[in-house]
């Protein structure tokens, strides 16, 4: 026994220490989480107001155009429970806080990240956010959350090329979705609304719980809570079920009292073109532009109220 | 908790630092270790399972007893029939009632009946038809008065639910596993080592070759009018390798793993593409589940000691049975029959025992002849895997029409040269080592171990390398 446990020692302490050695370097690669938590951990006493929610968010929402203070916190695929654990994480610090603005779209009532083709992304909150949600034991980790393939290629760029993996503004606006870029709309807006349309509804309580929840966390801070569905284009839309979509609009219908609680739907926008959109249900750069300042004027409406 | 996994990573170090350091040599606590291991890596994949599995580990282990201490043959005719009616209904509820009903469904519909069959939405316990066969070979056994009745609760459960065999086997026989438990266990080196080699080479295999070949195979398969006939061929060929890189890597990390704590499982795979004939095949490939067949069905039946139509039909039933038990879909019976049509020339002409040991054995390479008949036996097995990977009969037959189409001898279009390169060298090593239970150990007989180790290294690096997230054993749906 003696002799097995030496040499599996010997055996396995490379591959341990390489492992090491990997995760650590992964991890000082700078990416949108890391930032993200680092701004908030900074400004967030600062801020005014702040948005949530996922890539219809972070590609959609760019602060510059709303005003000072404002802060785009959303992530791609960030669901509705890791919007609230933002919040719930800087609870002590957003004294100056005034509004939160997050997307409620066509699907966010009906998943969650770890039950997403995106659960890969759960490591991040922990990593970076020191968010515990979940129990799969890989989140823990970079090294066994993305493949080894691709997390060599990280490392490659950024250690040997310098590109880190930031993809958003200072104040958090993912920039990555430019109009140069736009992708088939009609393609694109097949694959999203089957992805989008989910054949199971054992999601949608947890998710209007946790949207309660923020609004009577919000409600006692005295801080105004706006909900979108943001903008799509008809490829998209067209495509979608019309169940879960109308469940999803009467329930937030039902939430807005438009004291405290707000909800605006853009799905439909007349006001956004086929030359907004980056794909069938993501904003260009353009696009962004415009959504923001619509956002903007309503947010500092509800304000005024 | 799948076996190429962390959860497993950090599971099986524990269970062994626990079995060998804290139980020691006393085989009650060495038992029950295993079964709390056993129950709690069931529980892992569904815990609600873990249910069924208890209740049919208990029904075996009662009816075992009853039928071992009754005298009355009528008594023990009664408690053998529950055991098999109970276990195989599970089996059939769970496994076969939709197909079934479906089946029922559109056959009346010819006629111009139309009923909506009642299906059940229930998820397939894993394991179901392994554990379930684990029981039923005990129960025979008993019957047939090969073995006694365990009369230790906890060795009988471990036999049936040990972890490293449970989800997908090998089907293991109470008169080889049930001894072995029986035993108090001492730690022996060579028997480890061998065992985590073992493991590494599992592994490879399925991160490696099957998971890459899966990658094209499901191309090809999903969208067979895309391609060329070469193409669908080349598909057909991934899909095979696919199969046994999946089925014989996890069923060398069960037998890697079971050695780690002193057990030796039976063999499930003998390199099979080796094979020289479809009899032969079949005697390389799942193994545990062949001899299954042959002693709890084909020699009932009357085996080869019967006549020659009678020894066609028992073929047939073997095959098609052995083709139903993967799942239930027309696609398993069409690849079962298939292969009792491919082996029925060495069933007339009594070939079927011409080829028992490994091709070219002592010799480096094998004869033009032999090397005629692999490349001929291998194509009558990627021809049968068509069905068995194919969604329905009519996708299978629509696959095949485009492989027989003027394109066949086009250049394929899908053309990964670097899976080919790795496919030529895991051959060439299996070839190298198959005169061994598997490959890899040839090596370790041979080289030294600064070279023996770059080895390892270079395979798991390889591993590291080429895996892919959350990849499911393709057995675990049986």
């Amino acid at each position: 026994m003696r002799r097995f446990i030496k040499y599996s020692i010997l055996f396995a302490l490379p591959i341990l220490l390489v492992g090491i050695v990997f995760e650590i370097f992964l991890r000082k690669i700078p990416n949108d989480y890391a930032y993200k938590r680092g701004y908030l951990d900074k400004h967030s006493n600062e801020l005014r107001i702040l948005f949530l929610g996922n890539s219809h968010f972070y590609f959609g929402i760019d602060p510059q155009f709303i005003g000072q203070h404002v802060f785009n916190a959303s992530h791609v695929s960030q669901s509705l429970d890791y919007d609230y654990a933002i919040l719930d994480k800087y609870k002590d610090r957003i004294e100056n806080l005034q509004c939160i603005v997050l997307p409620v779209d066509y699907f966010s009532l009906f998943t969650t990240l770890e039950t997403s083709v995106e659960d890969w992304r759960v490591k991040n909150y922990r990593i970076y956010y020191g968010l515990y949600m979940g129990n799969v034991l890989c989140d823990n980790f970079e090294i066994f959350s993305i493949l080894p393939k691709d997390n060599l290629e990280r490392c490659i760029q950024y250690y040997s090329k310098n590109k880190s993996s930031i993809s958003c503004t200072e104040l958090g606006w993912g920039f990555e979705y430019l109009s140069s870029k736009s992708k088939n709309l009609d393609t694109t807006g097949m694959t999203a609304a089957n992805r989008h349309t989910i054949k199971t509804d054992k999601h949608f309580n947890h998710n209007v719980a946790v949207l309660n929840r923020l609004i009577s966390f919000a409600k006692q801070r005295k801080i105004k809570i706006v909900f979108i569905t943001s903008p799509a284009s008809s490829a998209y839309v067209t495509r979608l079920d019309s169940m879960q979509l109308n469940r999803t609009i009467q329930q937030m219908q039902s939430l807005a009292d438009n004291k405290d609680v707000y909800y605006l739907n853009l799905l439909t926008e007349p006001r956004f073109l086929k030359e907004d959109f980056y794909d069938a249900d993501h904003l260009n750069e353009k696009g962004a532009q415009k959504f923001s300042v619509i956002i903007g004027n309503f947010v500092e409406e509800s304000l005024g109220k | 908790m799948l076996f190429n996994s962390l959860n497993f990573a950090i599971f099986l170090p524990l269970v062994f630092i626990l079995y060998w350091f804290f139980v020691g040599k006393n085989l009650k606590l060495q038992n029950l270790l295993l079964l709390v291991a056993s129950y709690f890596f069931y529980a892992c994949w569904d815990w609600r399972f873990l249910f069924l599995l208890v209740f049919s580990t208990l029904l075996d282990f009662y009816t075992g007893l009853k039928m071992f201490d009754s005298s009355n043959i009528k008594m023990k005719k009664f408690w053998f029939w529950l055991s098999v009616i109970v276990n195989l209904g599970f089996l059939g509820v769970f496994k076969y009632y939709n197909f079934f009903a479906e089946s029922f469904a559109q056959s009346i519909s010819y006629f111009g009946f139309h009923v909506n069959p009642r299906t059940l939405n229930v998820i397939l316990p894993v394991g179901i038809s392994f554990y379930t066969f684990h029981g039923l070979s005990y129960v025979i056994d008993i019957y047939k008065g090969r073995i006694k009745a365990e009369r230790n609760f906890i060795d009988y459960s471990v036999f049936v639910s040990f972890f490293p065999l449970l989800v997908a086997g090998p089907i293991e026989r109470a008169t080889h596993l049930l001894p072995q438990i029986q035993k108090s266990r001492t730690f022996d080196y060579t028997q480890a080592i061998n065992g985590l080699r073992q493991i590494l080479w599992g592994l490879f295999k399925k991160v490696v070759i099957a998971d890459q070949c899966a990658q094209y195979a499901n191309m090809i398969f999903d969208n067979p009018s895309s391609y060329s006939g070469s193409t669908l061929v080349l598909g057909a060929i991934f899909f095979t390798f696919q199969i046994y890189g999946d089925f014989s890597g996890y069923s060398d990390i069960a037998l890697g793993t079971a050695r780690l704590f002193g057990i030796e499982l039976l063999r499930n795979f003998a390199y099979p593409y080796f094979s020289r004939d479809i009899a032969e095949f079949w005697r390389r490939w799942h193994i545990s589940l062949s001899t299954w067949f042959r002693d709890y069905l084909y020699i009932p039946l009357g085996g080869s000691k019967v006549g020659l139509w009678q020894k066609v039909r028992n073929t047939f039933i073997i095959f098609l049975v052995s083709g139903f038990w993967h799942g239930a879909n027309w696609t398993f019976i069409a690849w079962g029959f298939l292969n009792a049509l491919f082996i029925m020339p060495s069933i007339l002409f009594q070939t079927n025992r011409n080829n028992l040991e490994i091709v070219a054995k002592g010799r480096l390479l094998p004869d033009v002849r032999e090397i005629l008949s692999i490349v001929f036996t291998f194509s009558l097995t990627v021809f049968a895997w068509i069905f068995f990977r194919s969604d329905n009969i009519s996708a299978a037959f629509h696959y095949i029409a485009g492989i027989f189409s003027s394109s066949l001898f086009s250049i394929p279009t899908v053309r990964p040269s670097i899976l080919f390169c790795i496919l030529a060298v895991f051959m060439l090593v299996e070839w190298l080592g198959r005169e061994q239970q598997f490959a890899l150990e040839q090596f370790a007989l041979k080289w030294n171990r600064a070279i023996r180790w770059s080895m390892y290294y270079t395979i798991i690096l390889a591993i590291f390398y080429f895996a892919i997230s959350d990849q499911q054993f393709i057995y675990f749906q049986f």
